[in-house]
């Protein structure tokens, strides 16, 4: 059956508008609100679905994952606050550009870019779905270690202005990556003796504490500041103009995003992060980034939604659930007594092209609710900093704790937040230590399987073909990271002559 | 705050860091003594960077200019600081999370307020810490069950 020659009445029963309309508008909401990313969203929902049948059942999970993930932005843009590691890269140029003024602007990018993404992600669903399950599972440990390894060079090199600062802070962000239990042999590392650490460093606490709580100390200077006074500027809209600046690298957001979504483990934290890094090194005004470029915003936001397509790929094809959030799509699949693999599209055919249908329209819902909703938040930023700054530090304490019940959880994110104030004031990047810490658990389990695989033989990480592919990829990104700072040099040398 | 000397202090905590997780990891060594990887591995290889990272950004960092570190607002730096950390202390062991989220509320609007008049200060600090703990109550709490 082809996806054309779906049914497209099943889509327009009452039950399957409801679960999308519903499940947009509480994506949203959850993700907006900090520390309750997608994955929360989804197992909050999730009781909801057990009385529906099986298509709205999905569309209502799929809808909420959609829409979190746009949701996440929300916070990250108006208060500082990033919910989950795909909205922190949208921070470092959505938070600037909404404190110039413009949160409208900022959330019309992040919310175009996001839908834009979420439809490519959809289409690379319908059309390559077979495909690209069958390059994901030929991606072996060295691969995944090699992928990390891109990652991580590419944020070390192009973060900070100070090169070594910038790769330490790729090795602190590892560092702190491996406390907790070791998820290969069981034993405890780096806890010293705390219960409270075996579970690993909280991310959401990192997250919080790094740019949030940081982002509230840095406030501090400037209590009376007020960053909107003009109540045209809090309406969520772009121009055609600023549409067509941004075009290119919503393109390549949501590609990055749907192409690192389906590879499992990797999701939209690193696509957002592995698109706002291409975006910079590409760019003619990579010192532009983190002041506010529209474009910092466009790459991460389009990637984090081209990632929800993309990871509902493995899911589908060979029930291998890449992420938290698609692992509780599978336990919602499973209650409706549907077991994913390649089967399922002979097997549940109808179900399958009406999630690829309705996640296109969850999508769409999500543009048009998103419109007209998140001018609502924006309006925060038309309060002075004095009043702000508290309101935002108890929500990041209620952020941290509410994704995890837990109060040490405060306590690190609190600790982590004074670090990073320091930290930033000394040049130091702070991108870097985030994404090193996501990816470290993936870099480091992947090497060591890697290496027992060969048996301590090395050259497995240069000897398979993708291996070698993405090594060429890898020196040509360092190449360009090479010429982009001699430019710089060369520029900045010239500058100074002029000067003088 | 000199930037060339603090930048020497946080070099010397990182490696100081790295030296204590290479040090723990030796107990780690063992667990596995016939893989060609064991639990320490990862983290022998990172703490060795640091440690090779770390000295060549203080070679760089002799050769920069110094420069002061601007820490606008440093007392209210330290006082946010300090109210947050007895705000834990007194949640984790007094619970009371609503009331003890009023008065940190209400304490930092205070302090960072600059009206005049005492009794319009704490009436209007007051006002919005009341306002903004039952936006939080109605979202958290009721609508979300979460149990603070």
């Amino acid at each position: 059956m082809d996806v054309f020659a779906f049914d497209f009445s099943a889509l327009f029963t009452l039950q399957a508008l409801f679960a999308i309309i519903f499940g947009t508008i509480f994506g949203l909401f959850i993700g907006a609100l900090p520390g309750l990313g997608a994955t929360v969203g989804i197992a909050l929902i999730l009781p909801v679905t057990f009385t529906l049948d099986p298509l709205p059942a999905i569309l209502l999970l799929v809808a909420v994952y959609q829409c979190a993930e746009y949701g996440g932005s929300i916070s990250s843009i108006v208060l500082g606050v990033p919910g989950t590691p795909a909205a922190t890269a949208t921070l470092i140029d959505g938070l600037p550009l909404a404190r110039k003024g413009s949160p409208g602007k900022a959330l019309g990018y992040s919310l175009t870019s996001s839908t834009i993404g979420g439809i490519v992600g959809g289409i690379i669903l319908m059309t390559l779905t077979i495909p690209l399950a069958n390059i994901a599972v030929k991606f072996g440990d060295p691969e995944f270690f090699l992928i990390g390894i891109v990652g991580l060079i590419l944020v070390g090199g192009l973060s900070s202005k100070d090169l070594p600062k910038s790769f330490l802070s790729v090795l602190f962000g590892l560092l702190l990556s491996m406390i907790g239990i070791d998820t290969m042999t069981g034993s405890a590392r780096f806890t010293f003796g705390s219960l409270s650490l075996l579970d690993g460093v909280s991310m959401i606490a990192v997250l919080i504490g790094m740019f949030a709580i940081s982002e509230v100390l840095f406030m501090l200077g400037d209590l009376r500041k007020r960053y909107v006074s003009k109540k045209e500027n809090l309406k969520t809209k772009i121009s055609w103009e600023e549409f067509k600046n941004v075009f290119k690298s919503i393109m390549k957001g949501s590609f990055i995003g749907s192409f690192v979504g389906v590879l499992p483990g990797l999701g939209a934290g690193p696509a957002s992060w592995f698109a706002y890094t291409e975006v910079k090194r590409s760019s003619k005004n990579p010192e532009d980034f983190g002041k506010g470029e529209p474009n910092g915003i466009a790459a991460p936001e389009a990637a984090n939604n081209g990632a929800v397509g993309g990871a509902l790929v493995p899911l589908l094809t060979l029930g291998l659930p890449g992420s938290p959030a698609t692992a509780v799509i599978l336990g919602a699949f499973l209650i409706q007594g549907i077991q994913l693999g390649p089967n399922v599209f002979k097997s549940e055919t109808n179900l399958i092209y009406g999630i690829f249908w309705g996640f296109l329209i969850a999508t769409v819902a999500m543009y048009v609710i998103g419109k007209y909703t998140t001018s609502l938040w924006a309006r925060v930023l038309t309060l002075q900093n004095y009043i702000l700054i508290p309101i935002i530090l108890l929500v990041t304490i209620i952020g941290v704790y509410a994704s995890s019940q837990n109060i040490f959880d405060v306590w690190v994110a609190i600790a982590i937040g004074v670090l990073a104030y320091i930290l930033k004031k000394l040049d130091f990047s702070l991108p870097s230590i985030i994404l090193a810490f996501i990816l470290g658990p993936i870099i480091e389990t992947s090497f060591r399987r890697s290496i027992s695989m060969s048996g301590g033989d090395l050259t497995v990480f240069f000897t398979r073909s993708y291996s070698q592919i993405i090594i060429g990829i890898l020196i040509l990104m360092l190449i360009a990271i090479f010429i982009s700072h001699r430019k710089q040099k060369t520029q900045k040398v010239k500058e100074e002559t002029k000067a003088s | 705050m000199s930037y060339k000397k603090s930048t020497y202090v946080s070099l010397i905590l990182l490696i100081a860091m790295a030296l204590v997780f290479m040090f723990v990891s030796s107990d780690l060594a063992g667990i596995q003594p016939n893989q060609p990887s064991s639990p320490a591995t990862f983290p022998r290889i990172v703490a060795t960077l640091i440690i090779i990272v770390g000295v060549i950004s203080f070679i760089t960092t002799l050769r920069q200019e110094d420069e002061k570190v601007e820490l606008a607002n440093f007392k209210y730096v330290i006082t946010t600081i300090v109210a947050t950390v007895i705000f834990l202390i007194l949640w984790q062991y007094l619970g009371l999370f609503y009331i003890l989220s009023f008065l940190l509320l209400c304490f930092l609007f205070y302090i960072f307020s600059n009206i005049n008049n005492k009794i319009r200060k704490l009436l209007i600090s007051g006002g919005t810490a009341i306002t903004v703990v039952g936006l939080i109550y109605v979202v958290f709490s009721q609508l979300l069950g979460v149990n603070f």
